[in-house]
């Protein structure tokens, strides 16, 4: 029978991994995946009787991944920068190359090289837009609470997960739609 | 007042993350009637959301 503290051990990559798509630090990501595996073994008893261990153990990740955006945002404020917008409109502000439809994108959710296109994609994205987008998306946090935290203004918030969101498409659109 | 596709766009991507004003709201229906590029542009930052929410974990 294997050890409770070996299978929690056996998800360090994974975690390691999830961290870092978030986090974009290496050493940040460790330190993180660390401190969740750390509370995970000293909270063995919180795991009682749930089924999934990975579901369990990144639900303590989350909370440690967020703590760690709060200082890292303290660390470094972005300024905002027009460069990758003005590629995508011309100087009326109409698109140069208007997005095209995708084919069937819901189909697409369930195919894994998709999401490795995905998260490829996220990896590209500046650290601070990329954590604000996580924070958003994938955490699901209200836009007030994501400014608050990081302590930026909704307007900055804003700029930020719409130029998240104009990258990712641009990006999955060049490397996986147009393929 | 008509919108620019960047204005569209912005709009689109707001009204995801708050509720839109009324003149918001009016302004960005009637550009998207006419513009393919941006209502493609919408449903594709919807998609996001929903790829965003299946990402592992």
């Amino acid at each position: 029978m294997t050890s409770f503290r070996s299978r929690v051990e056996a998800e360090r990559p994974y975690l390691l991994r999830y961290a870092s798509l978030q986090l974009r630090d290496a050493h940040a990501a460790e330190d993180v995946v660390q401190e969740a595996l750390l509370a995970a073994l000293a909270g063995e008893a919180g795991f009682a009787g749930r089924s999934n261990l990975r579901t369990w153990l990144t639900g303590i990740l989350k909370h440690k991944i967020v703590d760690a955006i709060r200082r890292l945002s303290r660390e470094a404020a972005v300024p905002p920068d027009e460069e990758g917008l003005q590629l995508l409109f011309d100087e009326r502000g109409h698109w140069i190359d208007p997005p095209r439809e995708w084919d069937d994108p819901d189909a697409l959710l369930e195919e894994k090289q998709f999401m490795a296109a995905l998260e490829e994609c996220l990896g590209r994205l500046p650290a601070k837009t990329a954590q604000v987008f996580m924070m958003r998306e994938h955490l699901g946090y209200d836009t007030p609470e994501i400014c608050k935290e990081l302590g930026l203004t909704s307007t900055h918030c804003w700029v930020l997960l719409y130029r998240a969101r104009v990258a990712l498409r641009e990006c999955l659109q060049q490397n996986w739609f147009s393929r | 007042m008509m919108l620019s596709c960047k204005e569209a766009t912005q709009l689109v991507s707001q009204g995801l993350d708050r509720r839109l004003g009324l003149c918001e709201r009016v302004a960005l229906r009637l550009h998207l009637l006419i513009c393919d590029g941006c209502t493609h542009f919408r449903k594709q930052a919807t998609f996001l959301r929903k790829a965003m929410r299946r990402l592992a974990g």
